[in-house]
């Protein structure tokens, strides 16, 4: 009887709830990512060059793997049995011949790879790029915890991922650096970093 | 015999707009399918306990249901996910029985191989779900699961850790 009664408690406790919306999350990234390209450019200016296309190649991989790891993110909210969510796999096994290209290039070409990675613009581009990645990564976290992951490490993952990829993808409209030894360096260490991150401190806050 | 699918997502839309005589319904029905879908994968014992505490997962993240889906493969996520947690935190007694009164409705049975447990335990690799088998379901310690497989104590344990690992990311999988 106890039992009947702990069911009829919990009818009885219902409230009407607002299913968990993969579009709020789109936009609220959106809507970040956005503000943080405008503080960047309007602080630091927008980079000259807008049609170079090392330029155009590496935002619209910053792009895909953001758009594929949001689109993760978003579905993991929502669990069922049967969900194949490995597109963003894919699209961060693309991005990731940029370092290994950026590593070939490196060794293989005349100039000095310490004249190539420019240290202070890079720890510039780690901050900011980190910085504009952890606030896309805590409101996704937040929305995360209204849903129910069932993979929270995966999870983590696919939110450092999203974060970093449009973090890197906000300042990149700053940076004034096309040398791919520059970009496969520090826009691949922002990325792992939030991506690290995610994996070590989104787990623990969406578990449930 | 279990309400249908279509039944319990129309149910469970209804309890998402707040209509509490749809969701006692619901929640009754679901109480009965993770019944069954739990059986023989977890003690008679904490079987009840398991089940309602699925079922206050299944309160807490209702809004993660999402009305254009099937509602039992979004159940079994959530159950799978609540069984893996749970065989992590419990020990099982070895004096406690499995209940093998409850059996899968012969109607459950083509949802069941593709949404239940045996089939996330078919998911890893034989010598982790044995190690789970023997010692987090039927209640063996790991020296008498080590004689039963042949592998050492400490193999016993790396592959139920792993294999808990495995389980745990394969839970969307069929």
């Amino acid at each position: 009887m106890a039992d009947r009664f702990d069911l009829d408690a919990l009818a009885d406790a219902l409230t009407p709830v607002r299913p968990v919306n993969p579009a709020i999350a789109a936009a609220v990234v959106g809507m970040i990512t956005l503000t943080g390209t405008g503080v960047v450019t309007q602080l630091f200016g927008w980079r000259s060059g807008m049609t170079e296309p090392m330029f155009l190649m590496r935002s619209g991989l910053l792009l895909i793997v953001g758009v594929a790891s949001l689109a993760a993110v978003t579905g993991m909210a929502r669990p069922a049995v049967g969900m194949h969510r490995t597109g963003w796999r894919w699209a961060a096994g693309a991005c990731a011949v940029v370092p290994v290209a950026a590593f070939v290039t490196a060794f293989a070409g005349e100039t000095p790879v310490a004249d190539r990675i420019y240290p202070g613009d890079g720890i510039f581009c780690l901050v900011i790029s980190i910085g504009i990645g952890t606030a896309i990564a805590a409101a996704l976290t937040l929305w995360l915890r209204r849903g129910a992951p069932v993979s929270p490490e995966r999870a983590g993952i696919v939110t450092g991922l999203s974060a970093g990829s449009f973090g890197t993808f906000a300042y990149s409209m700053h940076c004034p650096h096309d040398d791919i030894v520059y970009f496969g360096l520090w826009y691949t260490l922002a990325i792992a970093a939030t991506t690290i991150a995610g994996r070590l401190l989104v787990p623990r806050l969406i578990r449930w | 015999m279990v309400a249908d699918d279509e039944t319990l997502a129309r149910l469970m839309a209804l309890a998402q707009q707040g209509d509490r005589n749809a969701y006692r319904l619901l929640l009754g029905e679901c109480e009965t399918w993770l019944k069954r879908y739990y059986a023989r994968k977890i003690d008679a014992g904490t079987l009840d306990d398991l089940v309602q505490d699925t079922l206050m997962s299944l309160h807490r993240k209702r809004a993660s249901w999402d009305s254009s889906r099937p509602f039992l493969p979004w159940l079994a996520a959530i159950a799978r996910y609540r069984w893996v947690d749970h065989l992590r935190k419990v020990y099982r007694a070895k004096e406690s029985e499995l209940n093998e009164e409850i059996t899968a409705d012969p109607a459950d049975q083509a949802i069941a191989a593709k949404i239940g447990l045996e089939r996330l335990l078919g998911l890893i690799p034989e010598k982790q779900a044995l190690a789970i088998r023997l010692v987090k379901i039927e209640g063996l310690s790991i020296a008498e699961a080590s004689m039963r497989t042949g592998q050492s104590e400490s193999l016993v344990k790396v592959n139920i850790h792993r294999g808990m690992k495995r389980m745990s990311a394969a839970i969307e999988e069929e």
